[in-house]
């Protein structure tokens, strides 16, 4: 069987890049990953790295329109998908230098 | 203050705590709490129905994380749908979106709580962890707008439901 995540990669993708287009300035960049929630459950785990200006200022704001952005976008019902999202500054990713974020 | 609202206040406290270099530990624990403040307070919620009060905590036990977790998802995906029909402004409709944020809250809390307790390979940031504090905020101001709603008390009662094995 093939996996859902597999097949819905390219348009997963498409839809982040018109999703970051959406949400600049605040949003800084968009990094995903798929793998399986806590049902085993088909997921994409979006990494989202704000400004350090909209992290600080209107977090909840900025947060409920990334969601709104990249759920309208990917529409995850129709691919079979969950969706979660983890967010951190520009200037907290600067010091955890994470690869996954960068 | 009661229960679930103690959890989300500490929760914050401890997201707060190490202003400059905040410590990993407080932050899992942060989001932990957190997590675990909307679990209680689904759970009072729902055993508040219950006539004798001395058998509410009894009754309390009987919920499960992972139980819940898909009658949450479920009732999102169940409303979303709705939301697409375009229905018209009205109490109702407000009702079920202030019912959306709930269980879309829960289902992304229990997985930032999987993650928070048992993944120790992810770095947890203040940023992230006070959006899921905020989140969580978020539910609790719109679980008390809607609490004695007909559908608000619907879906508390599907939270006890277990999957049948055939």
């Amino acid at each position: 069987m093939v996996r859902s995540v597999y097949v819905h990669q390219g348009k997963v993708e498409t839809a982040v890049a018109r999703a970051s287009v959406a949400l600049a300035p605040d949003v800084v960049r968009i990094r995903y990953s798929f793998g399986e929630d806590w049902s085993g459950s088909d997921a994409v785990f979006f990494r989202v790295v704000l400004s350090d200006r909209a992290s600080r200022n209107h977090l909840r704001e900025i947060a409920n329109r990334v969601r709104a952005t990249i759920i309208g976008e990917v529409k995850p019902d129709e691919l079979g998908l969950q969706m979660y999202f983890n967010y951190r500054s520009t200037s907290e990713q600067a010091k955890l230098q994470e690869p996954a974020w960068a | 203050m009661a229960f679930p609202e103690d959890l989300l206040e500490q929760a914050h406290h401890l997201a707060q705590r190490e202003r400059k270099r905040p410590k990993q530990a407080s932050l899992r624990r942060a989001v932990s709490t957190a997590y675990y403040a909307l679990f209680h307070l689904l759970i009072s919620e729902t055993t508040k129905n219950w006539k004798r009060p001395a058998q509410r905590f009894t009754l309390a036990r009987m919920f499960d994380h992972s139980q819940m977790g898909k009658v949450c998802s479920a009732k999102r995906d169940s409303l979303n749908a709705h939301f697409k029909s375009t229905p018209p402004p009205s109490p109702i409709l407000t009702a079920s979106k202030h019912l959306h944020l709930v269980a879309e809250a829960f289902v992304q809390m229990l997985q930032d709580r999987h993650t928070a307790d048992y993944d120790s390979s992810t770095k947890w940031t203040r940023t992230d962890t006070m959006e899921k504090i905020q989140l969580v905020q978020a539910a609790f101001r719109s679980w008390k707008a809607i609490r004695n709603d007909h559908e608000a008390q619907n879906f508390l009662v599907t939270l006890l439901l277990k999957e049948r094995k055939p």
